[in-house]
């Protein structure tokens, strides 16, 4: 008898909220059309809906992310920050008199989710800001298919990364070897003893290949290479491993669970390496929190301003203020920091197309921003082009259990010459 | 000789770690007859509950031990007892898989909810201190672990014979009634055992915590290695299982030290504690086979060819009608649970009509989508050739230790050969890509093409009505009184010379062609084959929501599969419970052991009004207390019937 009532309740929640299965608004106030542009006295822009998910006075982005499923919340930060942003925007009166609209796609971490979410968001919203799931796969032929202005956090596959429609540009052919290059000439000796640690899935392997031939390129040598399963019971023999053989320089391709854990190990076998650099995966609350003293030391390159110079950066504090007013309980992240990004670079253009918005207007306006730089939080980049013509980076050290900068003073490190192409 | 030393004493740490979880186990299954799949997962919710109260409201660390280990784990053993694992003493093994399994999901799925995915701090016990033992820092924490695993084996094995209440709790597993009569109090003793056991996963979750990190999937995870120790105990002796443990994690120790460090070894690295399960229950002689039933789900009449074909066709009559009315995007929910449906219906074969268990359906199924998206990247016919195709052998591979594994450990070496494909064969970038995931096409037969939504749901839909008619038609005959054979009695059918080897390899064959059909089926409709979607983890919510529509009858499996494919679609509308893909599944399945015919047959007989001509005839109650006693059973009438037996009080 439970069963059949608890499934037949089940079944009815189902049936009942049938039909809205991935809407989540959340829109600003109108306040009142006071945006210098339009001759409209009250609230709207004049030229009507000029395109999917424009109307006379709102314009409705989507932002897809993983936000339920089998690891809850991964990329929450990334709705929230566009919803900060879309927030500001609004308050000051929006864009051309239209006031900006959020809404959400969950895609339930997972492939197929993506590509429903994707595929709902395409008929609802005239662009995807700062869209974040790491299931980007499965929704490839929906994105294709769709064509709307995608500016996503980031990309999870290369697909992607190909369409034109798609900013800001990017391709993995070249990486930034700012970071390598600064520790091969700050501590020579101890890239010359360096050791990777992966995990043993394909993707993981790929980019371990490439960080290699990467960092080789600027002097590293790798003489130790260690996979390591998802699950791995005990890395204290890895981290034996390490002192076995002396080495003084150490990075990873993995998440901040395995990360955390070795480092733990070492810290208890005695491992000393001068040179811990823990990627990006590890500038975060949780990485700071789970390692505790077993991170101090380590490393970090970056490529966008440091979280930490909120009261330096107007820009950053921006984000931080704004976020707090709309998701109180949620600390800045990095994931965050570039949804916000892509969120000032869809403002930014669409106010430069002007109140005939329309999708194509906005990819043209996109491509033609050649210097966009989020107001001083990241460095100046060319939107419209794969191809860096420079690379930047900042470096940041754990002291005292938080990142603090190292290099340089101010600002960040811009070569052309760390723009390394993979395969020559 | 020093690497050697440094390795050794890693993996006696490492694999006392591996004996605490798996004594708990042991002590659970030696004093309830049943096999906890969620003891790890009670570890991990523990674990969780001491780092709230250790390190997030920071009570002393004793008081926080105690609290854990003395009330929150025992609580929750005892709950467990009184609520599902009382009913499950003479249950079928599928009912007791069924419900231990939910209780796996609902754990896991309430953790995720209750403690969100973020950096947790767990410091070791006595940490950060240690001392040098040769070339190795031992850490107080692990000195702890291997102290605490040498302290449970040995207050383990004096608790079980040498105490009254140990002796009483093996007693009344063997045998409830005598136990009775002898003075044990059969519900006391259960509960107790269960509350030792949820403290020993408990430990074992705290003891793990710091070294894993506060991580769901690991921690749970982390005890079906501990499987392997707890089949080379024979589920039996926990000194034995202590010495299993060590051996694997030596074995794996020594594997990171000498194994050379390339990717391909890694894999085999990682596989060390399901191959050695493997090993484990093909070697180590079988402990005697418990008298019970696997499966208790009554088989439903058999249909006519005629009546089979009408109901094939007014199923797709019905799907043709649902699709025209319903718009595209709610089309494919409902084809989810059709395909799933499909999955669903090859454990009909194997596990209803034969009796065999399976927890890996949806590996099979990842077999199917794999052929599908290699070798017919157009999504043409032959793809679902190609499944096929390398699903049997497969199968028939697995069979294999099913022809000497029955029951409870035919059920283990399949959860083990899922987790060792998670681990060795879709991960690799040739099977589903460098992401793990891979474009998918949808089936096109010559030159009609099921692109659209709608045609590709008729086809998911026929494709289910033509393989269940399939079956039927080959219930009626002779492969179906084989199973029906194979499932009443294997004994009695050697006895008679029937041949249970062959048999038992064409039923896995073909369960595992089918659940391949429904995974390339599936990648097509998802467009997208993914390495996790078929991972050990997905093939238990299967096997459950099977067992919810019935079993034994292919329309339960269509049943199953929708109600499977509702969760994802509820969860998106219930943001708060965000992991409600494995809570829901996780709730039905502790809630099925009073009724293992599933819903199919239970709406069948209320059609028929048959529930209530049934009680009548069989005039026997299920349980004492339906009687209709109102006078409780109180020392005094022991007494009598002391006297009366003649008998000392």
């Amino acid at each position: 008898m439970r069963a059949r009532v608890v499934v037949f309740t089940l079944l009815a929640l189902v049936a009942g909220a049938c039909g809205n299965r991935s809407g989540d608004e959340d829109s600003g106030e109108p306040t009142g059309g006071d945006d210098g542009g339009s001759t409209e006295v009250s609230a709207g822009s004049g030229a009507g809906a000029t395109d999917v998910g424009v109307t006379d006075d709102t314009i409705t982005i989507g932002v897809i992310a993983d936000l339920t499923g089998v690891v809850p919340g991964l990329f929450k930060a990334a709705p929230d920050a566009v919803k900060a942003y879309a927030e500001m925007v609004n308050e000051a009166g929006g864009i051309h008199g239209r006031q900006l609209v959020v809404e959400v796609f969950d895609t339930g971490t997972n492939d197929n989710g993506n590509r429903l979410a994707y595929e709902d968001a395409c008929d609802a919203v005239f662009a995807s800001v700062g869209s974040e799931s790491a299931f980007d796969t499965g929704g490839v032929e929906a994105v294709t298919e769709c064509g709307f202005p995608h500016l996503a956090g980031f990309t999870t596959d290369d697909a992607i990364d190909e369409l034109p429609f798609v900013f800001p540009r990017t391709t993995a052919e070249y990486a930034n070897v700012g970071p390598a290059r600064w520790f091969a000439e700050e501590f020579p000796d101890a890239v010359a003893n360096a050791a990777i640690v992966h995990g043993n899935i394909p993707v993981t392997e790929r980019s371990a290949d490439q960080l290699i031939e990467a960092r080789e390129a600027v002097g590293w040598s790798f003489a130790y290479r260690q996979a390591a399963g998802t699950l791995e019971s005990n890395y204290t023999p890895i981290a034996l491993e390490l002192k076995n053989r002396g080495i003084q320089a150490l990075t990873w391709v993995y998440d901040v669970n395995n990360i955390v854990r070795l480092q733990k190990a070492m810290r208890e076998q005695g491992v000393t390496i001068p040179v811990v650099d823990v990627t990006t995966q590890g500038y975060s609350q949780d990485y700071l929190e789970a390692a505790g003293p077993a991170a101090e030391g380590s490393y970090v390159g970056l490529t966008h301003v440091l979280l930490e110079e909120a009261d330096e950066i107007p820009a950053l504090e921006e984000y931080v203020t704004w976020l707090a007013e709309v998701a109180p309980d949620e600390e800045p992240t990095s994931n965050g920091l570039q949804a916000w990004i892509r969120a000032e670079m869809f403002v930014e253009a669409a106010t430069a197309v002007g109140p005939e918005l329309t999708r194509d207007a906005l990819i043209a306006e996109l491509e033609g921003m050649t210097d966009f730089d989020a107001d001083g939080l990241i460095p100046p980049i060319d939107v419209g082009d794969p191809v860096p013509k420079q690379a930047c980076f900042v470096i940041a050290q754990v002291r005292d259990g938080a990142y603090v900068r190292v290099f340089p003073e101010t600002g960040f490190q811009c070569s052309a010459d760390d723009v390394y192409q993979y395969g020559g | 000789m020093t690497e050697l030393l440094a390795f050794t004493i890693v993996g006696i740490v490492t694999g006392s770690i591996y004996a605490v979880a798996a004594s708990g186990l042991v002590v659970t299954y030696t004093t309830s007859g049943i096999f906890n799949i969620a003891h790890g997962a009670i570890g991990m919710f523990m674990a969780f509950v001491y780092w709230q109260v250790r390190f997030d409201w920071g009570w002393p660390t004793p008081l926080a031990l105690a609290f854990v280990l003395l009330f929150a784990a025992p609580l929750m053993g005892a709950g467990i007892e009184r609520t599902l694992a009382r009913n499950l003493g003479s249950a079928s093994l599928v009912s007791r898989l069924v419900v231990t399994i939910g209780l796996l999901l609902v754990l896991m799925g309430a953790a995720l909810n209750i403690w969100p995915p973020q950096g947790r701090r767990v410091d070791g016990f006595f940490s950060p201190g240690g001392f040098d033992l040769g070339p190795v820092f031992v850490t107080w924490h692990q000195t702890t672990t291997v102290l605490v695993a040498a302290a449970v084996a040995i207050g383990l094995r004096l608790l079980m014979f040498r105490t009254r209440a140990g002796v009483t709790m093996r007693a009344v597993v063997d045998h409830r009634g005598l136990a009775t009569l002898a003075g044990a109090r059969p519900a006391v003793s259960s509960t107790l055992s269960w509350a030792l056991g949820s403290s020993l996963a408990a430990l074992a979750g705290i003891l793990l915590a710091p070294v894993l990190q506060l991580n769901v999937q690991a921690l749970t995870l982390l005890v079906v290695n501990a499987y392997a120790a707890a089949m080379v105990g024979r589920l039996r002796s926990v000194p034995l299982t202590f010495v299993g443990a060590v051996v694997l994690g030596l074995v794996e120790s020594y594997a990171v030290g000498y194994l050379p460090d390339d990717g391909a070894f890694t894999n085999l690295r990682v596989a060390i504690p399901t191959l050695m399960l493997f090993l484990a229950l093909l070697v180590i002689p079988e402990v005697r086979v418990r008298a019970g039933t696997t499966i208790a789900a009554r088989m439903p009449r058999t249909v006519t060819l005629g009546r089979s074909l009408l109901a094939c066709a007014a199923l797709v009559a019905v799907a043709g009608a649902f699709a025209l009315a319903v718009d595209e995007g709610a089309l494919t929910e409902v084809a989810s649970g059709v395909a799933l449906g499909i999955v669903a219906l090859s454990l009909v074969p194997l596990t209803g009509w034969a009796g065999q268990v399976s927890l890996c359906q949806m590996t099979f199924a990842g077999l199917g989508a794999f052929g599908m998206v290699r070798f017919a990247s157009d999504g043409s016919a032959v793809g679902l050739l190609a499944a096929v195709a390398i699903a049997v052998p497969v199968g028939a591979l697995v069979a294999l230790p099913a022809l000497r594994l029955r029951g409870l450990y035919l059920a283990l070496a399949t959860l083990a050969f899922a987790v060792l494909m998670d681990n060795v064969f879709f991960i690799r970038s040739d099977v589903f890509g460098n992401l793990g995931a891979v474009e998918a096409e949808r089936l096109r037969i010559g030159g009609l093409s099921f692109e659209g939504d709608r045609a590709y749901f008729l086809l998911l839909v026929t494709v289910f009505g033509v393989l269940a008619v399939g079956l039927l038609a080959l219930r009626r005959g002779s492969f179906g009184r084989r199973l029906s054979a194979l499932r009443d009695s294997p004994v009695a059918c050697t006895m008679m010379g029937l041949d249970t080897t062959v048999t038992k390899l064409q039923v896995f064959a073909l369960s595992s062609a089918i659940a391949a059909v429904g995974g390339a089926l599936l990648a097509g409709l998802r467009q997208t084959a993914t390495a996790a979607d078929h991972t050990m983890f997905n093939s238990l919510p299967v096997v459950l929501l099977a067992v919810l529509g019935g079993i034994t009858a292919v329309s339960g499996a269509l049943v199953g599969g929708l109600v499977l494919a509702g969760f994802p679609v509820l969860a998106d509308n219930v943001s708060w419970l965000s992991s409600l893909a494995i809570l829901g599944p996780g709730l039905i399945g502790i809630t099925l052991a009073r009724r293992p015919d599933g819903l199919v047959l239970q709406a069948a007989d209320l059609w028929a009004g048959r529930e209530r001509l049934r009680a009548a005839a069989s005039g026997l109650p299920e349980r004492v207390e339906e009687l209709g006693l109102t006078v409780p059973f109180e020392d005094s009438h022991r007494a009598a019937i002391d006297r009366g037996l003649a008998l000392d009080a």
